[in-house]
């Protein structure tokens, strides 16, 4: 609760100014006389979503659903891979070189491919998601672990710390900060996935909801699906922060504390 | 005594009253512009319940030296052996101190000296009441829950001497533990550590820069040169103990650190020039 509050009072000028662009663009609408097929006016796009909220809530839930089970499959594959890479040298040299190639091939262009495979249902979008998902978090798993402190290590040694207690008591704890930062790339990417894997082709989705709105020109429509959309990326993103404070809470002090002493300072 | 072995072994020498024994070690450490030798045919012994200081400059090798008796680097030629066993791996009997307090920063002061406990399974009860004896010997009763951040430079090496004894190690090293510290909190430490010090009578090697604080704290003060390294003095301290901060004031700890300085300037290392780098006092 004071954690809002205080989440409050820090981001306002931002919120005031979300606002104030919201009334701009209002305005503009009506002044100008902006088509509605053009650009709506945010009251039209409010309305377009109030008149039927569980239909888009239908459709939330189901991209929803493909990006959560993307993701958590992202990290399944993007964990042990990432520790792998650090810990074994025969992996390094054999199989790493072929993801980090890998990624060199745009991975949108091979979603196509997924439908063929796995169909329109919901399984095609989970497999797009991940594997546009995963190599971020890997990244951010090998970056941690590269970056144990060496003194820390050899500290280890001395009290006669042995790998795997090295590995849970050091080495993972000091990946962690890293590991988060490529888990919140990861997770914007597993919604850009399922979208796409919708646009390609689905029977359900806010992805393929904005495929028919925009074919159809019902732009309220495409606007509105686009709010609900970021609404989804924001409340995901803000899901892996929340974790990462209640997972990392030295690391959250550290940084308020970072702060109020440049308030004081201010 | 075993009979195993006669490397490292010289005559005429008491083995059983050695905790530490060194013995012609030396270090090279390669790199892409050449080697550089850090240490050279170095060579001493330490009795038991000793506090015995290596003082030299920076860059000196006498970290690595350390390391090298730790069993965390390995000599490049010569030999260690701690209590009449060679050393070839980490010794997770002594405690190690660093210069960097290496406290984990999302463990409490209890859970970083309690790290020690988990890396040998100690019995976790008994570990925590001596954690908690000991953290209020070094006076952070109350501060045992809090995070490292919230300790002060001076209060975490404390909680990483904490750490380093929970095992109550016989033999202690110390690698610049206070090095990182303020000068006042640094006589503080050294005081608080003498005291400590008296209860168990560990051996202690310490490893400084700071000769006021070698000659404070030790009974013995082995100087070492720079590039390569060696020990060029070997002096007894006989200073009263228990030791207050005012023996710093007399006429024979002066002499200590004169005749120290003395030494070190005859190696090039304290120049009395005008725009000289001096950092002792």
């Amino acid at each position: 609760m004071n954690s809002f509050v205080t989440g409050l009072k820090r981001s306002w000028p931002a919120l005031v100014t979300v606002v104030l662009l919201i009334l701009l663009w209002e305005a503009w609408v009506r002044i100008f006389d902006v088509p509605t097929f053009l650009v709506p006016a945010p009251s039209s796009v409010f309305a377009e979503i109030w008149s039927r909220p569980a239909f888009f809530w239908e459709h939330l839930v189901f991209t929803a659903t493909e990006t959560g089970l993307g993701f958590l499959l992202a990290i399944l594959i993007g964990f042990p891979l990432g520790i792998l890479v650090v810990e074994s040298k025969l992996f390094v040299r054999t199989v790493y070189p072929l993801i980090v190639a890998s990624q060199a091939v745009p991975k949108l262009a091979v979603a196509p491919l997924f439908l063929v495979w796995f169909g329109l249902g919901l399984e095609s979008k989970v497999l797009i998601a991940a594997l546009i998902a995963f190599f971020p978090i890997l990244i951010g798993v090998v970056v941690g672990l590269q970056s144990v402190d060496r003194g820390s290590l050899l500290m280890g040694q001395s009290i006669g710390l042995g790998r795997l207690g090295t590995f849970t008591k050091i080495r993972m704890p000091f990946a962690l900060p890293s590991a988060f930062g490529g888990l919140k790339v990861g997770m914007t990417l597993a919604v850009v996935g399922a979208v796409v894997g919708e646009f390609l082709g689905s029977t359900k989705g806010l992805g393929s909801l904005l495929v028919i709105a925009a074919g159809t020109l019902n732009t309220p429509l495409v606007f509105a699906t686009l709010v609900v959309l970021s609404v989804l990326g924001v409340v995901a993103y803000w899901l892996i922060e929340l974790i990462e404070r209640w997972t990392l809470p030295w690391h959250e002090e550290t940084e308020t504390g970072g702060t109020q002493q440049l308030e004081v300072a201010a | 005594m075993t009979g195993d072995s006669l490397v490292g072994e010289r005559v005429g020498q008491p083995r059983s009253a050695d905790a530490i024994r060194v013995a012609g070690v030396s270090r090279t450490f390669t790199t892409k512009t050449g080697s550089v030798r850090a240490l050279d045919e170095v060579d001493f012994d330490l009795g038991e319940h000793q506090f015995v200081s290596l003082l030299g400059p920076s860059g000196c090798g006498k970290s690595t030296l350390l390391r090298i008796v730790a069993g965390l680097d390995k000599p490049s030629s010569g030999s260690v052996h701690i209590q009449d066993r060679p050393v070839s791996k980490p010794q997770t009997q002594l405690g190690v101190v660093f210069q960097n307090p290496l406290l984990l920063e999302w463990r409490t002061a209890m859970k970083n000296v309690l790290l020690q406990a988990e890396a040998r399974k100690m019995d976790r009860a008994e570990a925590e009441r001596r954690a908690m004896n000991l953290l209020s010997q070094v006076g952070l009763e109350g501060s045992e829950e809090k995070l490292p951040h919230q300790l002060s430079g001076g209060m975490q090496q404390r909680v990483a001497i904490c750490r380093a004894l929970l095992h109550d190690p016989e033999i202690i090293l110390m690698d610049e533990p206070f090095g990182a510290l303020d000068a006042l909190t640094r006589d503080q430490m050294g005081v608080d550590l003498l005291r400590l010090w008296e209860r168990g009578k560990k051996t202690v090697f310490f490893v400084t820069h700071s000769i006021a604080e070698a000659v404070f704290l030790s009974d013995r003060v082995l100087v070492m040169t720079p590039a390569p390294g060696r020990i060029s003095l070997d002096l007894s301290i006989d200073l009263p103990r228990p030791r207050r901060l005012r023996v710093r004031d007399s006429r024979e700890f002066s002499m200590y650190v004169r005749e120290i300085r003395s030494v070190l300037e005859a190696s090039g290392v304290l120049v009395e020039d005008p725009d000289d780098a001096e950092e002792e006092s």
